[in-house]
């Protein structure tokens, strides 16, 4: 996920371009980053002792790690902790732009720098955010106070990564009383908690969301687009609920059947969260709200 | 191979698992979108196993398996649905369902699930 808010923000601030930005996650599709890039973002190295690695590496029929280890600048456990990482999202997104020779590492550090002093993050912050953990990421971006509602909010960005687009990132979500769109899908629940989700947008985002939900085949019009996104919601309160019931505090939510609307629908209500979700060039706005009363129109 | 006739709210789901079970050698032999429609015209196909989502308009999957079972005790039923909570399950297999598989559909678990069903004596 912060790749691509990371990326955003190298866009905005003029460091990268936008097709510069797009043919980087084209490149992260397919690899792993190297074990020197993640050692000097992870500050664990410099660039200058990582360039000697490599260039003693080219010579030598020894693994990277081990040679970092024997020049005295990688203990073991650091060297573990590098191999962990290499799948990480957000390095792999750095050895692109590196790679791809449109920022040196010290640029993209310096940036990443400038990025935290400017949100007003902690070192700790931008730890969590780089780790690209759905779970330590989201709470930077959606301020909600309720534990039952965040976590249903997580299990729904979750399920979207799992089902959708695993590089799925949110905008900055707002607290509305009222949202009117185009077109909705949502499921009610009620139990222990009232809960309202539903998914808006436009046809397109619709359709999009739909298709890589369900497969292309199965969508063939924009009410098969808002049955499948019904369907998804239905999915996720279902996997709430089931954990819920579960859990030790054993809550207990009954789903009403999904439903959509598609015509222009106004949502009203108070406490309601509108976060707008982002996945493969489209953008959705999830409304969620729990014991609140929704109404719509 | 078997009849199977499926039951659940919404189209996608239909569409997904009439494929999935299609593509595995199965006849789906027919579709409801409520339990009521399932209950009044499953005979129609005679069908070796019902799929039966939980979460429906008019009458819910609970109360569909419970009026089946009541007439119909051979049949397969196979409640493939969201709601897994705990109480749900203890339902369903208080009222007769044969197995119980949750969504989201992984290909795999429900033709696994189906073959039990259809083995199970």
């Amino acid at each position: 996920m912060f790749d691509r808010i990371f990326g955003n923000y190298l866009v905005e601030t003029d460091k990268l371009t936008k097709e510069q930005l797009i043919s980087v996650y084209e490149e992260q599709e397919s690899s792993r980053s190297r074990l020197g890039i993640i050692a000097v973002t992870e500050q664990m190295m410099t660039v200058k002792q990582v360039d000697e690695v490599n260039k003693k590496q080219a010579v030598m029929d020894m693994r990277f790690g081990d040679i970092a280890v024997s020049s005295g600048y990688l203990l073991e456990e650091q060297v573990s902790r590098l191999l962990k990482l290499q799948g990480n999202r957000y390095l792999t997104f750095v050895q692109g732009i590196v790679d791809q020779g449109y920022l040196s590492l010290e640029e993209l550090n310096s940036t990443l720098d400038s990025y935290q002093k400017e949100k007003g993050y902690s070192r700790a912050d931008i730890e969590n955010l780089k780790s690209c953990d759905i779970d330590r990421v989201l709470p930077y971006f959606i301020n909600i106070k309720s534990e039952p509602l965040m976590e249903l909010t997580l299990t729904f960005i979750r399920t979207v990564a799992r089902l959708i687009d695993y590089h799925v990132y949110i905008d900055p979500s707002n607290k509305q009383d009222e949202q009117v769109t185009p077109y909705i899908s949502y499921q009610m629940c009620d139990g222990d908690h009232h809960i309202f989700v539903g998914l808006a947008g436009d046809e397109a985002s619709l359709m999009q969301s739909a298709i890589d939900f369900a497969g292309e085949k199965f969508i063939e019009d924009l009410d098969d687009a808002l049955d499948a996104n019904a369907e998804f919601i239905n999915c996720v309160n279902g996997l709430y609920a089931t954990k819920a019931s579960n859990d030790e505090t054993a809550i207990e939510i009954d789903m009403y059947p999904p439903m959509y609307h598609s015509e222009e629908t106004k949502v009203v209500g108070v406490d309601m969260k509108v976060i707008p979700i982002c996945f493969k060039d489209t953008k959705l706005n999830l409304i969620v709200s729990i014991d609140s009363d929704i109404q719509v129109k | 191979m078997a009849n199977i006739y499926i039951v659940d709210d919404s189209r996608t789901s239909r569409k997904v698992l009439a494929n999935i079970l299609k593509e595995a050698g199965h006849t789906v032999c027919g579709q409801a979108e409520n339990g009521k429609i399932a209950l009044d015209n499953y005979k129609d196909c005679n069908p070796d196993l019902i799929t039966l989502d939980i979460t429906m308009p008019v009458m819910d999957g609970l109360e569909a398996l419970a009026s089946i079972r009541s007439l119909d005790k051979d049949v397969k039923i196979l409640m493939v649905t969201a709601a897994g909570q705990k109480g749900k399950v203890v339902d369903a297999v208080k009222n007769g369902a044969t197995e119980f598989i949750t969504k989201p559909f992984e290909e795999e678990k429900i033709l696994e699930a189906v073959d039990k069903c259809l083995n199970e004596v």
